[in-house]
């Protein structure tokens, strides 16, 4: 479970500039623009859950 | 929804104890947990010691099952040239345009293949006759590729018996004598021009027959008197306001049912949008059919009451020169009359029986109500079902004069009933070829049998109506490329030419169809050519029409015998493919096997019915048989209560008792085609004058999908009065939705206000929140999205055993309940799988978290947690939880302790063998996107989550938002009436959304609802209240 999980619950997305996380997920832009949140983790959109990516 | 009462089963209807105390189980059968403890460690119950003592047990078992050799797997690696755009890239589907045909019709498709293997059709979105959805046979289509009882597994001496066969033709014609090539429809301008090649090669003797197992060539002959030329027209529902159907299954077997279908859907869901409009749909037939379901009114009636029927109705709607006959008792016609006269330009009747004089006195209904030019199109006709059964009768009767004959691709001596009359003969003649994939039933009487290939390695083209060109084009190498050859390039062979099939059907385009290399690769990309040549319609003669017509009634004495295709199995064709005979009658629920259905009325005049006799497709219980002679005929079947057949009349399924066809197929049901006879030059799928005996000691059992899936109500549970399923079905009719949108779901907002909950928060859904839509009144029960989820999730084909013992691994069913009067209930069918709740009962109660929800709102499995307690399945309340009893797709090559596992069909696997899907050809056919589960864990729907990741990916990748539309879940592809629709509830654009909450954002209280909503469990799964275009009221109360 190390190598996986462990990179999703410390690397961080590419939020920001992309447009698919524009209109979605508006907690954490209201986050990140209030500064509470320096980034998204993949572990934080879901990215440990097992069926993302063992369907 | 009043007191209306409503029934799954014959249990059900008469609340036995039995039924009761099962409802309230997940599985059918009792766990054998506590046998297997009995056995093991002699204990009485199971107690927190003895689970222990079991845990060891397993714990030692796992271990036995480690030490076994390990399966040899084979590693190939992937190539892939960035350069070639056109190379394959591993993990990526790549997409073919095609053409899918079978006895019901042709679809356009489009081919899913990974790493060049087919494993999925899907609709072709450009298609020139389907658009949209497949048939659950297309859907299994892609499992016949892997078959591995089909031939060329041996490589051949192609020119030494194409030397012989040649020889052989020369001398029939040089002695004059004669050939006959004998095929099923074709369809095939191709294959056409390679008969008319081998004809005028051999230009005195050579002649092509066709004929349909199941024909329809009285519409051909009764138009060729009523136009002058023998054709099928097109018939467009989409354009017709009243339908009424005469023993016509058009939405489920008759003549191209996924196009009608598709048309049918487009009539049948009023909204605001289309002024709440609705067309209305009567429906006359002998036996209960998916049409019959979904139509507004129906009427049993039995087969030798359809001519009288027909001149009643002609009379009836002001048609002149017929005299009249008296009207059927119990079948009043007055309203379907009245409607058909105020729909005049905007109504369609159709008739399914292969008569000539019904087809004639359709055809004057038709004219009278002007539907020539507006609901049929006589000018682009049909090129369905081209067999002449003249044309074949008279072959049969001349067959001692026949030297030759070259099948082609048809097994007259199965699908006919003249197997008797081939046999004798083809041992007489000089030359027998049979182009089959399979020594079926006629070829192992032929001196050569030449194997051909699957349409997913073939090339062709169709032309299933005039003008619309559909190519067939190659997804994948021929599997046994040096056993087999293209049927085309047999006879071209045998003409002395050379062409292979690929050049002769590029020619053939290039000459006939498109201009030039691009126009070819345009054609192949969109699937097809249409060159419609927009043909003026034939003029209608009533006076030959009705000149043929007489008024006398024909006689039928006792028992009326119905033969019809079941969605599934068909003609019986392709009936060794599994996934056909796993998927169950739409109706009748039933796999593998066909039976003799019977009235209720019928059941209890013999002494079956009622509370203290009960019997009936029961849990693990076993039916009586019925020896049923008649034609001289006598056949044993099993015996089951069909509601909605007409009285005295009983109905057997064709396309069953194959005895070559291979393992799947054999010794599945009995072959009734030797009932099929002939009526004036036309085949006749009734009979009259039967004798039925029934043997009520005999305990057949059959693998019925049903009663174990009954949904949990309060009913069920001791004490409670019963509620009659008003929260799982709903229904209203037109007039009340025309007064108010919540017609049907008025107790919606009440439900919606009680919030009670024993769970905490609902998660909240920040990024995607999936929810599926499913239209109770576009969904016709159709079945295609059943088979297409078992291709698309790899879920396992059980065999009977399995099904009987409730076993069956669907991860979608579609439930189906009768409602109102025993004798001809009304049905409703509702497409039911994993509703994703937000609430799950079934997660909280898993002792390993092995099924969670997601953050997107999904409820989701890790197969590798679950540790197979069965808690989850336990606590569903919509029972769509599936347990993987035995390993039955070689997840983990336990194989060795599936000791006591049953073939597919009833028999015993003979020693040695094992599941078909424990084969490596057939495991091509396994989606490598979805784990294949192995023995002792759940599964169950996951909403295609592997669909809902790819979108995702490709649109991150593309760096753009998600779009409504991206996801398109398997069953959602494969409807043809759109009745389900998937998508982000979270995106207010989107149509699921826009489907569960209004402009406000508040839930919707018109046609939206939630089965068992009131229990708070938050389904994401939606249904839309089923609006019956009806006068009377509903819920009227159970008679």
């Amino acid at each position: 479970m190390g190598w996986c999980v462990n990179c999703h619950r410390e690397t961080n997305i590419q939020f920001k500039d992309s447009k698919y996380y524009e209109n979605t997920f508006d907690r954490y832009h209201e986050e990140i623009e209030a500064q509470k949140r320096n980034g998204v983790t993949v572990k934080d959109i879901g990215g440990t859950e097992c069926q993302k990516c063992h369907y | 929804m009043g007191n209306k009462q409503y029934w799954q089963s014959l249990e059900e209807l008469e609340q036995t104890p039995e039924f009761k105390e099962k409802v309230s189980k997940e599985f059918k059968d009792e766990l054998p947990v506590v046998d297997y403890a009995e056995n093991l460690t002699k204990v009485q119950s199971t107690g927190r010691r003895d689970f222990l003592k079991m845990l060891g047990f397993s714990v030692s078992a796992a271990a036995v099952a480690t030490s076994c050799r390990i399966p040899v797997k084979k590693a190939i690696p992937y190539v892939y040239d960035k350069n070639n755009p056109l190379s394959l890239v591993p993990g990526i589907a790549e997409y073919f345009a095609s053409t899918y045909a079978d006895e019901s019709g042709v679809q356009n498709i489009l081919v899913k293949t990974r790493e060049g293997r087919p494993i999925k059709i899907e609709a072709n979105p450009n298609g020139l006759i389907t658009k949209s959805g497949s048939s659950a046979r297309a859907q299994a289509s892609v499992l016949g590729l892997y078959d591995h009882t089909r031939l060329g597994k041996e490589e051949l001496d192609w020119a030494g018996f194409d030397r012989e066969i040649v020889d052989q033709l020369l001398s029939i014609d040089a002695k004059g004598g004669k050939t006959v090539v004998l095929s099923n429809t074709l369809s095939s301008p191709v294959l056409s021009a390679a008969i008319d090649k081998l004809k005028s090669k051999y230009s005195s003797s050579v002649e092509h027959v066709s004929y349909d197992a199941v024909s329809l060539s009285a519409v051909r002959k009764a138009n060729e008197i009523s136009f002058g030329n023998a054709i099928i027209p097109s018939y467009n529902f989409d354009k017709a306001d009243v339908i009424v159907g005469v023993s016509c299954d058009f939405l489920g077997t008759w003549l191209s049912p996924v196009e009608f279908s598709i048309q049918y859907g487009q009539t049948r869901v009023p909204s605001e949008k289309n002024g709440k409009h609705m067309s209305r749909h009567y429906q006359f037939q002998s036996n209960n059919t998916i049409t019959g379901s979904a139509a507004d009114y129906s009427y049993p009636v039995k087969p030798s009451q359809e001519k009288q029927l027909l001149i009643n109705l002609y009379n009836a709607i002001g048609g002149h020169g017929l005299g009249s006959v008296a009207s059927i008792e119990g079948v009043d016609i007055s309203q379907a009359a009245k409607d058909l006269k105020n729909a005049k330009g905007k109504a369609l009747v159709v008739c399914g029986t292969n008569d000539i004089e019904c087809q004639l006195l359709t055809n004057a209904i038709n004219d009278v109500l002007g539907s020539y030019g507006a609901t049929i199109d006589t000018g682009t006709p049909s090129n369905l079902k081209q067999g002449d059964d003249e044309a074949f009768l008279n072959l049969v009767n001349s067959l001692g004069d026949v030297n030759g004959l070259i099948l082609l691709g048809c097994n007259p001596a199965y699908n006919t009933p003249y197997a008797a009359e081939f046999e004798a003969a083809m041992r007489n003649m000089d030359l027998t070829v049979a182009l089959s994939d399979r020594v079926d039933e006629t070829a192992k009487f032929a001196s050569y049998v030449v194997p051909g290939r699957h349409y997913l390695e073939s090339w062709n083209i169709l032309e299933p109506k005039e003008g619309k060109f559909c190519v067939v084009q190659p997804t994948i190498n021929p599997i046994f490329e040096g056993g087999t050859r293209p049927y085309v390039e047999s006879l071209l062979t045998w003409c002395g030419d050379k062409t292979k099939e690929y050049d002769f059907v590029k020619d053939y385009s290039k000459t006939n169809l498109v201009s030039g290399e691009k126009g070819w690769i345009d054609a192949l990309k969109a699937g097809g050519v249409d060159k419609n040549a927009e043909n003026t319609g034939l003029s209608f003669d009533l006076s030959s029409t009705l000149s043929k017509v007489s008024t006398s009634l024909p006689s039928s004495s006792g028992i009326e015998v119905v033969l019809y295709e079941s969605i599934g199995v068909g003609d019986g064709s392709q009936a060794n493919n599994p996934f056909v005979q796993e998927f169950p009658d739409p109706i009748s629920r039933l796999t593998w096997d066909n039976y003799l259905a019977i009235s209720y009325e019928m059941a209890e005049a013999n002494g079956f019915a009622g509370r203290k006799r009960i019997w009936t497709n029961n849990n693990n219980s076993t039916v009586p048989t019925a020896t049923i002679n008649v034609g001289g005929k006598s056949i044993i079947l099993p015996v089951l209560i069909q509601f909605g057949l007409a009285a005295n009349t009983v109905a057997i399924a064709l396309g069953y008792g194959r005895s070559a066809a291979g393992r799947a197929a054999e010794g599945v049901g009995q072959d009734v085609y030797p009932l099929v006879n002939s009526l004036n030059n036309s085949f006749k799928y009734s009979l009259d004058g039967a004798d039925v005996s029934f043997n009520m000691g005999a305990k057949y059992p059959l693998g019925i999908m049903q009663v174990y899936g009954t949904l949990m109500e309060e009913y069920a549970l001791p004490g409670k009065t019963p509620k009659y399923r008003s929260a799982i079905v709903k229904e209203t009719n037109l007039k009340s939705y025309k007064k108010s949108s919540k017609a049907g779901n008025e107790d919606r907002e009440g439900v919606l206000h009680h919030k009670y909950t024993p769970y905490g928060e609902v998660q909240d859904f920040q990024g995607h929140h999936w929810g599926m839509g499913v239209d109770l009144n576009s969904c016709i029960g159709c079945g295609a999205c059943v088979v297409a989820c078992n291709i698309e999730n790899n879920i396992p084909i059980v065999g009977k055993t399995e099904v009987f013992r409730g076993h069956d691994m669907h991860w979608m069913r579609i439930d189906r309940y009768y409602s109102g009067d025993r004798n001809n209930p009304a049905v409703s069918f509702q497409p039911m799988m994993c509703q994703h709740c937000d609430n799950a009962p079934c997660e909280n109660v898993c002792p390993v978290n092995a099924t969670n929800h997601s953050n997107e709102g999904l409820n989701q499995m890790a197969y590798n947690r679950c540790i197979g307690t069965r808690y989850c399945a336990n606590n569903c309340p919509y029972k769509v939880r599936r347990f993987n009893w035995l390993d039955y797709q070689a997840a983990d090559m336990f194989g060795k302790f599936n000791d006591n596992r049953k073939g597919w069909g009833s028999k015993k696997l003979p020693e040695g063998q094992t599941d078909y899907m424990y084969e490596d050809l057939t495991r091509m056919v396994l989606n490598p996107d979805v784990t294949v589960r192995s023995r002792g864990v759940i599964e169950k729907c996951s909403f295609c989550v592997q669909r809902i990741q790819e979108s995702k990916l490709v649109a991150k990748n593309e760096n753009r938002p998600l779009k409504d539309g991206d996801i398109k879940v398997a069953c959602q592809t494969s409807c043809p009436t759109n009745a389900i629709s998937f998508g982000d509830l979270n995106d207010e654009h989107s149509e699921i959304y826009n489907l569960f909450y209004d402009a406000k954002g508040s839930e919707r209280l018109d046609r939206n609802y939630h089965v068992l909503e009131e229990q708070h469990f938050l389904p994401s799964v939606g249904y839309q209240v089923k609006i019956r275009n009806i006068e009377e009221n509903v819920a009227k109360d159970f008679a």
